[in-house]
């Protein structure tokens, strides 16, 4: 009887906390039409094998940089000997002498580095015995970040144990060229599916399993049969890459299947070093990248246009998944890589009426309303990634962000007040950015240390399909070449070959850029922004009985705190600050409570002293109140203790200049 | 069985007295703020999803 089942395989190196959404769509999608599959994820168990917490930070540290994670496996793909020394003068290095290299570089020379080498061949002969592969007609790969090496290790095994197996892989590292370049450089690999396999994958299984044949679908390129091996069926023409057709009617797509993942994870013997979450999609593409294509972004190679579900669809598969998966975990992931705006119309409201105990993250842009972030949270979203980047709005604009950098602050400061934590990095490194830029930067960071810092930053990488890499010329970036860690995932292959696999790439500038020296201030002042977050840095405002305007609370420097008093019509001018304002609006608000005859002389002497005081932020003649008004906030306990050892101690509060008149 | 509570600060809770010093007009929230038992959720932990480099 011939194979009638599909086997899908997760390896190292993804996160263990998830599944993948790929292939539970996948499973779904292979169910709607009756075939059975399984989907085995092999990560958990190599996790298990090496410790959570290393595996972990081979996927999310500087490890991930460097490819370590490829690096491991190689061997077990080439059984060749490994040039660890070489790997980590060339490529763990290379990037200079940062902190963090030195520390990986310090473990290699030690072997800590390398030591989960030691269970990859372990691990693979388990993986041999883990599935029931003489059952598969096919098995599926999904390959994604720091996945290729392994499943092509563990493919080249299953082929020769198992050349019935018709081995096909997909996700993102067999996109266009890289696909082609996998299937023509490893014979065991018979397919490559480029793009959104969600419709062309079903139907191709389908008629492979009642014909015994592959068919030749949009997006799939094949290998002959073996008579003929070594060719390809549809070879693109010069210049073009075969790529499936986009999805268009996101409702049509099944709910993903994570059967298999929380039954996996079930079983697997590891420390939960962070809680598992589920993922959801509810649309795909970029609305903004479709006007406005951000430099640096590598993502939606071909299919950029933005598709989402409709609100009911979307809130049906929200429940679905809560009860099947709930028991499990209240925490749901969008694999979206922008917010639908439509949503804080229709599913956002709905999701908050539900009042259902979930915590959800959400990519977004970063210029919401505070209203929008209000609706936000209380439906549930709890921690988005707006994508900020930077805090100069020139460098913004060389980004092509769309969005300020008052905007990006005024963000950060409603995300606190509403308990949703921003995920975001510092990216330098820009054509056309200045170092006056990054020392403004810098002077201005020591105000915001009660904002939610930045996870990272680092200069920016090349990715494979940004408007960089494909205008790099154009841009003034040259010597473009794959990252160095590709030369010991592929050591054998021709230099124009390896370029085809590689995603991320180094560049030079045409005209000097010493991105490191000149960003060193701004690098230290983020380093201690995350420190005095950490140790409880706050700055609220609230109203207090006994003053007849507002208090600023100041506890962003440890033994400076400070209490600011602000007369009324300071107060008035603060509070309409909460959004970011322009002097000539502020001057109408003087002139709205103060009478016609304000002007901005009065206007500047009232806005003064809480410039001086780093209350109040002003860039391009805009301005933006820092403070975090207490009421849907509180203050963080070391504040409220700062607060009670000030009143113990008897402080009294600074009063501000009185306006002049 | 432990007793969970949420430390928030409210407008009553603060004031100035006539020499201009900050007074905390609560006691009890004076001996929640200051109880050892007293701790705060790590927000970086519980949302963490992006990587950090450098």
């Amino acid at each position: 009887m011939h194979p009638t089942r599909v086997g899908f395989v997760n390896m190292p190196f993804v996160p263990i906390h998830c599944p993948s959404i790929g292939l539970g769509l996948l499973k779904a999608g292979l169910a709607k039409r009756s075939i059975p599959s399984d989907v085995w994820y092999f990560n958990l168990r190599f996790a298990e094998m090496m410790g959570a917490k290393p595996y972990s930070d081979i996927v999310s540290t500087y490890r991930a940089q460097v490819m370590l994670g490829e690096y491991l496996f190689t061997q077990a793909l080439y059984d060749h000997e490994p040039r660890d020394e070489e790997y980590i003068d060339e490529v763990v290095l290379q990037k200079g002498p940062m902190k963090r290299a030195l520390e990986v570089a310090q473990l290699g020379r030690s072997g800590e580095l390398m030591a989960p080498r030691e269970h990859v061949e372990p691990f693979l002969d388990w993986c041999m015995t883990a599935a029931p592969w003489a059952d598969y007609a096919i098995v599926g790969f999904t390959s994604v970040f720091q996945q290729h090496i392994a499943s092509l290790a563990l493919a080249k095994r299953l082929k020769e144990r198992y050349p019935h197996l018709f081995i096909i892989f997909g996700g993102a590292n067999v996109e266009g060229d890289m696909g082609l370049a996998t299937l023509e450089s490893f014979p065991f690999v018979d397919a490559i599916c480029s793009g959104e396999g969600d419709e062309v994958f079903p139907a191709f299984v389908e008629t492979f399993l009642q014909t015994g044949q592959p068919p030749a679908l949009p997006g799939l390129a094949l290998r002959r049969p073996p008579a003929e091996q070594g060719d390809l069926i549809d070879l693109p023409l010069a210049g073009t890459v075969p790529h499936t057709p986009a999805i268009h009617d996101m409702d049509a797509l099944p709910f993903p299947d994570y059967d298999d993942y929380f039954q996996q994870l079930d079983e697997a013997k590891f420390e939960r070093i962070d809680p598992p979450r589920v993922l959801i999609e509810t649309s795909r593409g970029c609305w903004w990248g479709e006007k406005n294509h951000c430099v640096f972004c590598g993502l939606n190679s071909m299919t950029m246009k933005f598709r989402s579900k409709s609100a009911q669809r979307a809130l049906d598969e929200l429940l679905y998944l809560r009860e099947r998966y709930g028991k499990y975990t209240n925490l749901i992931s969008a694999v979206d890589n922008i917010l639908d705006m439509k949503y804080f119309k229709d599913f956002i409201p709905a999701l908050k009426a539900l009042e259902i105990d979930i915590e959800l993250f959400y990519e977004t842009k970063a210029n919401l309303r505070r209203d929008q972030l209000e609706a936000m949270r209380d439906a549930g979203i709890a921690a988005i990634q707006p994508g900020i980047e930077s805090l100069d709005t020139d460098i913004l604009r060389l980004m092509r962000k769309g969005v300020s950098a008052l905007q990006n602050i005024q963000l950060l400061k409603w995300c606190k007040e509403h308990r949703i934590w921003p995920s975001w990095n510092f990216l330098f490194g820009f054509v056309g950015e200045t170092p006056a830029q990054y020392e403004a930067m810098a002077r201005m960071v020591p105000s915001l240390t009660h904002l939610p810092p930045c996870g990272g930053w680092g200069q920016i990488r090349l990715d494979r399909f940004s408007p960089y890499y494909y205008e790099a010329a154009e841009t003034g970036l040259v010597d473009v070449r794959p990252f160095a860690a590709y030369t010991y995932l592929y050591p054998s292959m021709a230099a124009e070959v390896r370029q085809r696999f590689a995603y991320y790439f180094d560049y030079s500038y045409r005209e000097p850029h010493d991105v490191t020296a000149y960003t060193e201030s701004l690098r230290d002042a983020l380093l201690k922004w995350q420190q005095d977050y950490m140790k409880g840095a706050d700055l609220f405002s609230m109203e207090v009985e006994g003053t007849d305007g507002l208090v600023v609370f100041d506890f962003r420097s440890a033994g400076e705190q400070h209490m600011i008093r602000l007369s009324p019509v300071q107060r008035s001018l603060y509070e309409f600050c909460d959004s970011v304002r322009s002097r000539q609006s502020l001057l109408v608000r003087l002139q709205e409570t103060e009478g016609p005859a304000a002007d901005l002389r009065e206007l500047d002497s009232l806005l003064m002293p809480l410039l001086e005081d780093r209350i109040l932020l002003c860039i391009d003649d805009h301005y933006l109140s820092l403070a975090i008004p207490v009421g849907t906030y509180t203050p963080r306990l070391a504040a409220l203790k700062q607060m009670v050892e000030l009143a113990e101690q008897g402080r009294a509060l600074v009063i501000d200049s009185a306006p002049v008149r | 069985m432990s007793e969970k509570k949420s430390v928030q600060l409210r407008k009553d809770d603060v004031r100035v007295d006539d020499k201009g010093n900050l007074v905390i007009a609560n006691p009890e929230l004076t001996k929640m703020i200051k109880s050892e038992k007293v701790t705060e959720i790590n927000e970086v932990d519980a949302h963490r999803v992006t990587i950090s480099w450098e």
